[in-house]
């Protein structure tokens, strides 16, 4: 079946900082097309991971792979080329480039060969967000929530297989949110982009995704459907914890 | 917006006409302009790396003095076209071949010190590493023996100077040359990378742009822009030496120009270097003894007053302003 077959998968991750051991033995995939949610208290290790995975850090020891490759700590401009796109917890966008220009970036360098007609995957992307209209527009000139728009954008444009998104909620309203979650959706359905989805805000976490994943002091605690991941004990305890006895 | 390059256009071609003018042949304007063009070239060369590629390079001396020695020997020692010297001593003067590998000879230098700076430095941290690269390499043509000349450097084997009109014509016809690649460069899709990674070198290296290839790409490209205006200049002096080419004024005064004209424009280094050699020369014309103060207080009111520059000024030209 089409949707069983794995694109990621880290391999008994751990990442020391001298002592500190921030991440121990992570395991976890994510299949074509899936939509997986990373969540976690304050300090569990989600951007830590979320480092590991784009190739910032490259891990004490295990496994990052990628499409059957081994990807663990290849260049940050390689991975993108290969098909694992990012978006920034505090957003990142090239603010003296219209938005249009922006998109182009990720089309015309992100897609390492698999984007035929650069121009035309950038509008697709613009279209996809709903920025078509502020195309022309310089990014210093957009609001927040615009811009985390772009930033996604920007990473479709270079049609990747799997899609990183650091906590896209962070700063926006409820309308905007909404819009985001919509987004979001849409860029699984219409591209069929698996998605993995670290976020603060855990109810549009369970709303969305067909999976989450539960870190807390560098450990998973649970891996499951939404449903199942809400009645976890482990997953309640770490975020108010343990009941009184 | 288009008439704007309409006006470029003719202006370069009145200029290139100027001389035509009867009784214009020895005016002081075409020894002035050309001090223009040779400074505009700099000032492109600068903005390159610096205005669109956002490092910081305090070493462009090195690479204008590299380009005037580079040619100089060519020139001195015979290298190229030996035999037709004797018989054609005018093939030297602009010879095209000498003047690319001058450039050459510079940006292979910036590639091969950008490696390690451009990986490993950052911000002001490259601007130091490059303002020691630039005495570095000074102190290297000092101690160069007979293949520099030491420290007195090299004469080329001139002809009798009759006119400046070739040289006028020459650096008018690299300004334009420049300034028009500098355009294409800007909007290819290697000057959208080049603004990427200006703008947001993570950003741009998650979007996958190598960005360290980027970089050395455009120092090597400033490089070897300031090496050609180096060969222009050995052209004018008929002499190199460690003091007069490797001097700190060849890259402090395109910069002050640049960020005057407009930094990351296309005109903007042009019409900088224009005004500014304009208040230096006015100034040491009208009060010699005191010509630095008045270039001073010119550059501290266009910050105070201009700190975008000249080319974005809002009643300006529209169509100078971003990478236009």
């Amino acid at each position: 079946m089409q949707q069983s077959e794995t694109i990621l998968s880290l391999e008994s991750i751990q990442m020391r900082f001298g002592g500190l051991v921030v991440l121990d033995g992570i395991d976890l995939s994510v299949a074509r097309a899936e939509l997986v949610g990373l969540i976690g208290p304050n300090g569990a290790g989600k951007s830590t991971l979320f480092n590991v995975m784009t190739a910032i850090y490259a891990p004490t020891r295990g496994k990052v792979r990628f499409l059957g490759k081994d990807v663990t700590g290849v260049a940050p401009h390689k991975i993108c080329r290969l098909g694992i796109a990012r978006t920034f917890q505090l957003v990142r966008t090239f603010l003296t480039m219209t938005a249009r220009e922006n998109v182009m970036v990720g089309a015309v360098y992100g897609g390492g060969g698999r984007t035929q007609n650069a121009a035309q995957a950038a509008d697709e992307a613009l279209d996809l967000v709903g920025l078509s209209a502020k195309r022309a527009m310089l990014t210093r000139h957009m609001t927040l929530s615009d811009r985390r728009l772009l930033e996604i954008a920007r990473a479709v444009a270079s049609s990747p297989a799997l899609l990183l998104l650091d906590e896209p909620m962070a700063g926006l309203n409820p309308t905007e949110i909404r819009q985001m979650v919509d987004v979001i959706r849409r860029t699984r359905q219409e591209r069929g982009i698996a998605i993995l989805w670290v976020e603060h805000k855990v109810d549009a976490i369970m709303k969305v995704c067909d999976r989450v994943v539960v870190l807390d002091h560098g450990v998973k605690i649970a891996d499951g459907p939404p449903a199942e991941i809400v009645a976890n004990r482990k997953v309640i305890e770490a975020y108010l914890g343990e009941p009184a006895a | 917006m288009r008439w704007t390059y309409w006006m470029w256009g003719v202006l370069a071609v009145a200029l290139a006409l100027l001389p035509l003018w009867p009784g214009a042949v020895d005016s002081y304007a075409f020894s002035f302009l050309f001090f223009v063009f040779v400074y505009a070239i700099l000032a492109q060369a600068w903005n390159l790396i610096a205005g669109f590629g956002g490092q910081i390079s305090l070493g462009s001396h090195a690479f204008f003095g590299l380009g005037a020695y580079a040619t100089a020997i060519l020139w001195s020692g015979n290298y190229l076209w030996g035999s037709l010297y004797d018989s054609h001593p005018r093939i030297y003067y602009f010879d095209p071949v000498t003047m690319a590998l001058s450039g050459l000879v510079a940006a292979v230098a910036a590639a091969l010190v950008g490696l390690p700076l451009l990986s490993k430095l950052r911000g002001d941290y490259f601007a130091l590493g490059t303002l020691g690269f630039g005495e570095i390499v000074k102190v290297l043509f000092i101690n160069g023996g007979t293949f520099t000349g030491g420290a007195f450097g090299i004469v080329a084997p001139a002809s009798t100077f009759e006119t400046l009109l070739p040289h006028y014509w020459t650096g008018l016809g690299l300004t334009v040359a420049v300034a028009v690649g500098m355009r294409l460069l800007m909007r290819s899709r290697y000057g959208l990378a080049l603004i990427a990674v200006r703008d947001d070198e993570m950003a741009a290296s998650a979007n996958g742009i190598d960005t360290l290839k980027v970089k050395i790409a455009a120092f090597a490209g400033s490089a070897f822009i300031s090496g050609v205006a180096g060969s222009l200049f050995t052209y004018y002096l008929f002499h190199v030496g460690p003091d007069s080419v490797f001097d700190l004024n060849w890259m402090l005064l395109p910069l002050m120009m640049t960020v005057v004209g407009g930094t990351g424009t296309v005109m903007g280094p042009i019409v900088g270097a224009f005004i500014m050699y304009a208040v230096f020369d006015a100034a040491r014309i009208l009060v010699p003894d005191y010509h630095p103060v008045v270039s001073g207080v010119a550059i501290i009111l266009a910050m105070l007053f201009l700190p975008k520059g000249l080319t974005r000024l809002s009643f300006g030209l529209p169509g100078l302003m971003r990478r236009g």
